[in-house]
This record gives structure tokens, sequence and C-alpha cells, in this order.
């Protein structure tokens, strides 16, 4: 089975930048709502790319 | 030997399409997204079978067509490392989500959510979780790296559990 997601290209950019404890969740948000992790319904989170606490 | 080199005006991405020769398997790097329709096209013309889709990099302005590729064509998408999240997972660095949520509440443990527009609006969120946008992650440890970044600026230090949408 082949997986893909945005978070394996996560994993790369932060060793490029030379941050080694990194992990990519296999399968994102689908499986860790599949597999009981805790949940909010936001609509106001910011797109600004710059990094938002939620 | 075949070499065709595309050009998307709107971002300013070229992409390379390569084979030995017509009816061969091809390789193509950085292929955009609202190009694919056109990539196809094209080996479809050149009878050309997909074996490997490269991101050489990730960059802002750049919307990948990894996903799109690989729906269409069973192709496994790599980045410029070679990763996949099936290497992720024989090599270690690819958690399952059960783990993840277990590192979740572990001290030092930061969750980057890297879902972007609409995946990310309307949808649920995990909590304490930071919201970095994928096209903008290269940014975004560049200027956490050099140490002027408003959020967070803790990074050294600390692990991280990146999360998407799943392709």
């Amino acid at each position: 089975m082949l997986f893909w997601d945005e978070s394996v290209m996560a994993v790369e950019a932060a060793k490029e930048a030379d941050l080694e404890n990194v992990a990519s969740v296999v399968s994102g948000i689908k499986a860790w709502m599949e597999a009981g992790g805790p949940v909010v319904y936001d609509e106001t989170i910011s797109q600004d790319g710059g990094g938002t606490e939620t | 030997m075949l070499f065709r080199q595309i050009f998307d005006s709107g971002p300013a991405t070229f992409t390379y399409l390569l084979a030995a020769r017509r009816g061969a398997e091809a390789l193509i790097i950085d292929p955009g997204l609202k190009k694919v329709d056109q990539y196809l096209r094209l080996m479809d013309e050149l009878d050309l079978r997909l074996i490997k889709a490269i991101d050489t990099h990730m960059h802002a302005d750049h919307l990948s067509g990894l996903g799109a590729l690989r729906d269409a064509t069973r192709c496994p998408p790599t980045g410029a490392m070679g990763l996949s999240q099936e290497k992720g997972v024989k090599e270690g660095w690819g958690l399952t989500a059960g783990h993840a949520i277990a590192e979740a509440g572990r001290e030092g443990v930061m969750l980057v959510d890297l879902r972007e527009g609409n995946e990310h609006l309307h949808d649920a969120n995990i909590p304490g979780s930071v919201h970095a946008p994928c096209a903008a992650l290269d940014q975004y440890f560049a200027r956490a790296v050099c140490g002027n970044l408003k959020l967070p600026p803790r990074v050294r230090g600390r692990s991280f559990c990146f999360f998407g949408m799943s392709l």
C-alpha cells in the first residue's frame, strides 16, 4: 500500500532545516480521527502561513 | 532519450519529463497541479508509462501535481530526498495515528497541521496544533531556524508531528 500526504514533504523540509526529531502521521487527520484523537471545530483559523496555535 | 520541458507561466514553474524512448518508462520532476492534464496527454502521445514523480523542493507558489498524478497513474510520488510514507513507516519517522495521539500528550511535542485553505476550514482541527500550510513550510522552517519566526519561537529541541490530508 502506498501513502502520500503533505507531511512527507514537511519531513523533508524539516530535515533540510537540520531539525531532527520529526515525524509524519500516516494518513493524516483522517487516521487521527478514526483512531479517536481529539478534535475541535473552528472556522477562524488564520491562513497566513505564519503558524497559528489552534 | 526523450526530454520535455513544460513551463507553467502562472507560478513560473518548470517541469521535466524524461524517458529513454517512446513506449518506455518515464520520470516526471516538479509537476504542477494545473498542468496534470497536459502531462497525461503528453505521456499518452509518447506512449510513456509513468513510474516516478518527484518534487525537488517545496515552494510557496508551487502547487504540486504529485497527488493528482498518483490518482491518475498509480505512480508513487516522492520528495526530493526519496521520501514517501511507505519509506517513513520502515524507517520509523512515519507514525501511526495511535502513536501520534500518544506523542501529542508529551512535553515538547508539537503537532503541525499542514492542511491548506478549504481543507482546513470547515473541518475538524486538532486542539493545540500549529497551523503551517505545507506550501509555506520552507519559509516557515527557514524563519524558525533563523530565529525570527513569530510562531512558534521554540523550535529547536522540540519534536514535530506533521499531519495533513492523506491522498
